[in-house]
């Protein structure tokens, strides 16, 4: 990960495997992207995407609204022409003539369920069994993995935007897809709906070994749901990680200001407490009340003042907002 | 084959063959209307009377048809954003392929009944003059065709536009345009003009003699040339048209 002069972090390429800790050396990606591109007229709105998805991994595709999120899905589904970069699912580099296989093992939801409304919710699954070719039983599946079976029979242009979108989450799932991309599915739902469908997506790798792809502008969500985390801002993936490691950033420090900062860093550094200059502050990692205490007198002792020492615990907010630089809706 | 199953599975409840059904009934009142007031010896001439009103009514009628078909089966893609959907499960030509396949059987199906009410008709008036199977089927590879054309030109559009209202409305401004074709049949401009070519495919024309207040029908060859070339016409228009459905972004 490298940290720019705005502060920002930006991913290279080798960062989930090369950088990563032991253990997710050998984690194989559902999808690889290489230098993913598209614009619009003279607006670039995906720049030189490098995502990699890990399998089994539900992926959190975090970004405000209009960062690039949807483009970049349709790209990986072969909606969108990507004007420049490579896609790969499963190892498999996707082109246009193996666009259709290769998809045979992804489901996906893009933006608002795609629907027919004349139809039943179980006819709308049925065409969509019919055309992956999967088994009559897997309509039941699905329904019953939606909880839709009550209302399977009702016609899909009367159900509420919340059965629409299971219903849409119902299809998604229908050939048992081995990776599935769902965009903002929580868009919409009221905060039982939401809840609901959190919990359904976050069971999804457990019970059917897939890998969940899933784009939202709520930063909670996320986090809620997770495992592995990409930030689009403006196009551009600037983090990509395992939440965890997101979450290591948001660890406690202890921030001391002194009369004599650069003084105090050496004698701290003798003490065996590295610490970093942050503005006009010293960052020092979190430790015990007796080894702060010991770290202070050491100070004193040596004619340094303390002017302050305060705990700073940053939060996901405040990396996310460090990351985008702007006020987003979280 | 599962794409065209599906295709016919998305018009359930959809009343596709309402439109076919109705044009097809007002075609009926139309010519019921037309034969009822005749007398005897003008019904000598009946089924050329036929051959020649029938395109005349289907100048008006099935540019109608062809648009609201094309309409009922896009729209259902367009209302429910479906598109983004069937293009990860099949392929998007296919998509444009099996729509067009499933209009033209509507469309094949409406022209059989036409025949079929021109046998009808012959038989129900007792038209003494003898059914010419060459000029039945030249109707009826006009007919069809033309349709066949002006459905593939009806499903780019609704296709290409999310408001059906649009194709809808420029269907009828080619219906207009066809039936104002009618009245000038010398002019080369009645060729651009495909609502039109109902006129052009008819092999029946007549002469009205005013002093002695007579009509004489009398049949004129059937182009092959301009019927290739209107199949040529429709072979480019459905490339075009699935081109640049496939260049269309969902």
């Amino acid at each position: 990960m490298i940290v720019d002069e705005n502060n920002k972090w930006h991913i290279r390429s080798e960062t989930f495997f090369g950088c990563a800790p032991e253990g997710r050396m050998d984690m194989m990606t559902a999808i690889e992207t290489e230098q993913l591109c598209k614009s619009y007229g003279k607006h670039m709105c995906v720049k030189n995407v490098d995502l990699r998805v890990p399998e089994g991994s539900i992926y959190g595709f975090l970004g405000p609204n209009g960062a690039g999120k949807s483009t970049t899905m349709k790209m990986i589904l072969g909606l969108v022409n990507a004007d420049q970069g490579q896609i790969s699912v499963f190892g498999e580099e996707m082109n246009r003539k193996n666009r259709l296989d290769v998809l045979e093992r992804t489901g996906s939801l893009i933006e608002s369920p795609s629907y027919y409304g004349h139809l039943t919710g179980r006819e709308n699954l049925e065409i969509v069994r019919v055309l992956r070719g999967a088994d009559k039983r897997e309509v039941d599946e699905a329904l019953k993995t939606v909880r839709m079976e009550k209302q399977q029979n009702k016609k899909a242009g009367a159900y509420s935007l919340g059965m629409k979108q299971r219903l849409g989450l119902a299809a998604a799932l229908l050939g048992k897809p081995k990776l599935l991309l769902l965009d903002e599915p929580t868009n919409g739902l009221d905060p039982a709906g939401i809840q609901e469908m959190r919990e359904l997506i976050r069971s999804l790798p457990e019970r059917y070994g897939m890998t969940v792809m899933v784009s939202s502008h709520l930063l909670s969500e996320i986090d809620q749901m997770a495992t592995h985390t990409g930030i689009i801002h403006k196009g551009e993936l600037i983090f990509q990680d395992s939440l965890e490691h997101l979450h290591e950033h948001s660890r406690k420090r202890l921030l001391l200001r002194t009369d004599r900062n650069g003084a105090a860093l050496r004698i701290l550094e003798e003490l065996g407490c590295r610490g970093k200059m942050m503005e006009d502050r010293i960052s020092l990692p979190d430790m015990e009340d007796e080894k702060v205490a010991l770290c202070i007198a050491s100070l004193v002792r040596q004619d340094i003042g303390i002017l302050r020492v305060e705990e700073y615990q940053r939060n996901l907010e405040d990396i996310f907002l460090s990351l985008t630089g702007k006020q987003v809706s979280l | 084959m599962k794409g065209f199953v599906t295709e016919i599975k998305k018009t359930k409840r959809k009343w596709m063959w309402g439109a076919p059904l109705g044009i097809f009934l007002v075609d009926l009142a139309w010519m019921y209307w037309v034969f009822s007031g005749m007398e005897r010896e003008e019904l000598a001439d009946g089924f050329y009377q036929l051959l020649m009103n029938l395109p005349l009514v289907n100048t008006i009628t099935l540019p109608i048809l062809a648009a609201v078909l094309a309409s009922r089966l896009c729209d259902m893609e367009n209302k429910g954003n479906t598109y983004k959907l069937l293009c990860t499960l099949q392929e998007k030509g296919a998509i444009f392929r099996n729509k067009f396949i499933l209009g033209g059987l509507y469309i094949l199906l409406f022209s059989l009944f036409q025949l079929g009410m021109i046998v009808f008709l012959v038989w129900g008036y007792r038209i003494p003059q003898e059914l010419e199977t060459d000029q039945i089927a030249y109707f009826f590879l006009s007919t069809c065709a033309t349709t066949i054309v002006l459905l593939l030109l009806q499903e780019i559009l609704s296709l290409m536009m999310d408001n059906q209202l649009y194709p809808l409305f420029i269907g009828l401004i080619g219906t207009f345009a066809g039936l104002f074709s009618w009245f000038f049949p010398n002019l080369p401009l009645r060729y651009v003009i495909p609502w039109g070519y109902y006129c052009v495919g008819c092999t029946i024309n007549n002469i009205y003699y005013k002093e002695t207040r007579e009509v004489f029908f009398y049949t004129i060859p059937f182009s092959y040339g301009g019927f290739a070339a209107l199949l040529l016409f429709a072979a480019a228009l459905y490339f075009c048209g699935r081109n640049l459905f496939l260049k269309k972004e969902v």
